[in-house]
């Protein structure tokens, strides 16, 4: 029998040092290990969310095909000792969710790319200040630090690195239904939203549904309008309380956002792009990465169009939300931040951010050394760089309030829009929200 | 082997199984107990006392949530009669019941996150739905499905039959097997119909069976749903089709209140408890 007993508690120990060893050995794994010839092997784990590596249209192209596996290899070449493990993620709400629960267990990875401004500074206790790994020249070569800085200037304390410019939001049209319906819409472009809303109403004539809209494109339109509305330093003032969602200039835009869904002239849906395609939307919203894509598969049908203005009395015209959205972050449970950041600067060098380009993953940078109209022809990415550059372009209001107060404006928006909340409780619960983290603050 | 030697091999072979519940389990329930009264951002905490609890009862999104998560309470009986109707046809030997039979049983093996994109892509504005309605020349029908309460919830709801309705039926054929032919046959000597043999034999022999997935089905609608809410509704509009269970993830994932979040779970495990009690108390009724 004492042998038996003693069985039964070997298994158990068995079982405990089994557990505990395969724990250490994870974490053997994921931390650096000594290189053959004494030099210490760095294995970098890079959560991709920012890089392509599968083509839709192209399911046949392998992960080397694509930008980053090269980049990752030229690297590493010219690293020997430094291994990045490249681990695609998706991006948004999911990466969000993961990041935060690995980051808490100090188990998340060396590099990531979030989304730029609040979003990524809700995170800021898990992310390395990027100050000293950055010269003043480095950082003077890149732009847009102001969405990766927490006061949100660009010489603030950054929490990240620029990684692309979304350049300028756009709406594209179809041409042809357009023109059917006896529009230009650039040569009369709508003044303000009546005008808009005119300009729909004549396509929706066509029975065809005027604009199709993203079901987050709350962030894409009428935070815009707000944000046209108050301009930079007025988002500041509704941030810090010194001024209210509820202003009625501020309602008017939230009725505008009803009137476009109780006028049916649009449709809020994510298979948006697809049926854009298929040309049964006459309008719908795209970005840099879109534009080519709209184009590639409608040819000269396409055309693009700047979001209208609000109205004539908005500070901000003929722009459009945008920018740097995303950033690249260093976490700082890091055991090789430095050779982390290493590794960003390699991406954001002139070369990689040519190779970039030149691979056509790219499209526009947020470099300044490289002059994009070098290495490509098409018209319509020249004119996207030339639109980011334009001092009409806001940088995206959702990511200048705290992450919590565009949860709430994400969650209630679609009440407004199917008419369960007047535009005037809407501003009012996002004032209400605003004031309490204000004074949990 | 003396018994008190057998005591404590007992009592050994018990001890792995109860480290790894005591770790993965109890370890994470005290802490979402302690921080519930605390404000966590997940790495820092402060003493809050019932801050957070007093603001679950007082920020008027409690009964809203709650009754989210009674509409699905009141579907839970709905399921249990098709998959018992099913399971009856199933057990005897409808003309196809073979291939009826794994039918029934594939959406089990699918997870809610697939569930919720197929259905989502049937019911968009210009998905099959809205499609087969104007070709068929209902056109009035079509509407926006996802956009609008109730028929979220009644989107929801379907989902949530199409993945119970295979497990329910597995449950209650194996419930159904275990009942004696003898049985059948003497009611049918006897003279008693389907009917009767359906409400005296087959129901009365099932309790068991119907107990058991009546309350692995309420527990499920109130701390299962996330991934049909996460992929269909997003809990939306607003927080319309919300249950208890995605206010949490919204709480500690997209709004970092994580000491609030873990205040919500403490909620939602009394709630919980509370119900299985009645339940409890409700079968124990029903054996005697």
């Amino acid at each position: 029998m004492r042998m038996r007993r003693w069985s039964v508690l070997s298994i158990a120990l068995m079982m405990l040092v089994t557990m505990s060893l395969s724990a250490c050995s994870k974490n053997e794994n994921e931390s650096a290990s000594t290189g053959g010839e004494g030099q210490e092997k760095v294995n970098i784990v890079f959560w991709n969310s920012g890089f392509a590596t599968i083509d839709e249209n192209n399911k046949a192209k392998k992960k080397e095909d694509f930008y980053i596996s090269q980049a990752v290899a030229r690297y590493e070449k010219a690293h020997p000792n430094v291994k990045i493990d490249v681990q695609d993620v998706p991006s948004g709400d999911e990466l969000f969710a993961k990041f935060q629960t690995a980051s808490i267990a100090k188990n998340g990875p060396d590099l990531t790319v979030l989304w730029s401004g609040s979003y990524m500074l809700r995170f800021k206790q898990f992310l390395e200040p990027m100050d000293s790994y950055f010269s003043g020249e480095e950082r003077s070569r890149i732009v847009g630090w102001s969405a990766t800085t927490e006061d949100f200037t660009a010489d603030g304390k950054a929490y990240g690195v620029p990684f692309g410019t979304d350049g300028t939001f756009l709406l594209a049209y179809n041409k042809k239904i357009f023109a059917d319906a006896g529009i230009d819409p650039i040569a009369q472009r709508p003044k303000n939203f009546q005008e808009f809303v005119a300009m729909l109403e004549k396509v929706k004539t066509k029975d065809i549904t005027p604009l199709g809209l993203f079901k987050d494109s709350f962030l894409h339109v009428p935070d815009y309008w707000i944000a046209q509305t108050v301009d930079i330093p007025g988002l500041d003032s509704l941030v810090k309380g010194t001024t209210n969602f509820s202003d009625p200039k501020l309602v008017n835009v939230m009725k505008g956002w009803r009137e476009l869904f109780e006028k049916n002239l649009v449709i809020a849906d994510d298979s948006v792009r697809q049926l854009f395609i298929q040309e049964q939307l006459g309008m719908t919203v795209g970005a840099n990465a879109d534009i080519l894509n709209f184009s590639k598969e409608m040819g000269d049908k396409v055309g693009f169009m700047k979001i209208p203005d609000f109205s004539e009395d908005v500070k901000i015209h003929d722009g459009g939300p945008g920018g740097v959205g995303a950033a690249f972050v260093v976490t700082n449970y890091s055991e090789h931040k430095k050779e982390t950041a290493d590794f960003v600067k390699f991406l954001m060098s002139k070369e990689e951010q040519i190779n970039k380009i030149k691979s056509g993953e790219a499209r526009i940078t947020v470099v300044n050394d490289v002059d994009v109209n070098e290495y490509v022809s098409d018209p319509l990415v020249k004119t996207m760089q030339d639109m980011a550059n334009e001092p009409s372009t806001i940088f995206w209001p959702d990511n200048v309030y705290p992450a919590e107060l565009t949860s709430e404006m994400m969650s209630l928006q679609s009440l407004v829009s199917s008419g369960k909340m007047t535009a005037e409780e809407f501003m009012k619960k996002i004032d209400q929200k605003r004031d309490s983290l204000l004074k949990n603050k | 082997m003396g018994l008190k030697q057998e005591r404590w091999v007992g009592l050994f072979s018990l001890l792995p199984a109860f480290l790894l519940l005591a770790v993965f389990v109890g370890y994470p329930m005290f802490n979402t107990f302690f921080h519930s009264f605390t404000e966590w951002d997940g790495v820092t905490s402060t003493f809050v006392g019932w801050d957070n609890f007093k603001t679950i009862l007082s920020n008027g999104d409690l009964p809203l949530m709650l009754r989210n998560n009674l509409i699905f309470l009141l579907s839970v009986p709905g399921i249990l009669f098709i998959s018992l109707t099913v399971s009856v046809l199933l057990h005897e030997e409808v003309p196809g019941w073979r291939l009826f039979r794994s039918v029934y049983y594939l959406p089990a093996i699918l997870s809610s996150v697939v569930i919720g994109f197929l259905a989502k892509s049937m019911f968009t504005n210009k998905g099959i739905v809205n499609t087969l309605l104007e070709n068929a020349g209902l056109g009035a029908f079509t509407t926006d499905w996802l956009n609008t309460v109730p028929t979220e919830f009644m989107i929801l709801i379907l989902c949530f039959y199409w993945q119970t309705l295979g497990q329910g039926t597995l449950i209650f054929l194996s419930g159904l097997s275990s009942i004696s032919n003898e049985l059948f046959d003497a009611a049918k000597i006897d003279g008693a119909n389907w009917r009767q043999r359906l409400m005296y034999i087959v129901i009365p022999s099932l309790y068991p069976a119907i107990f058991y997935f009546t309350i692995v089905n309420v527990i499920y609608v109130f701390v299962g749903l996330f991934g049909l809410v996460y992929s269909i509704t997003g809990g939306g509009p607003g927080y319309e089709t919300t249950p208890i269970d995605y206010m949490i993830y919204i709480q500690a994932f997209r709004s970092g209140n994580m000491g609030y979040a873990s205040a919500l779970s403490v909620f939602l495990f009394f709630i919980v408890m509370f119900i299985t009690w009645i339940q409890l108390k409700i079968s124990k009724r029903l054996e005697q």
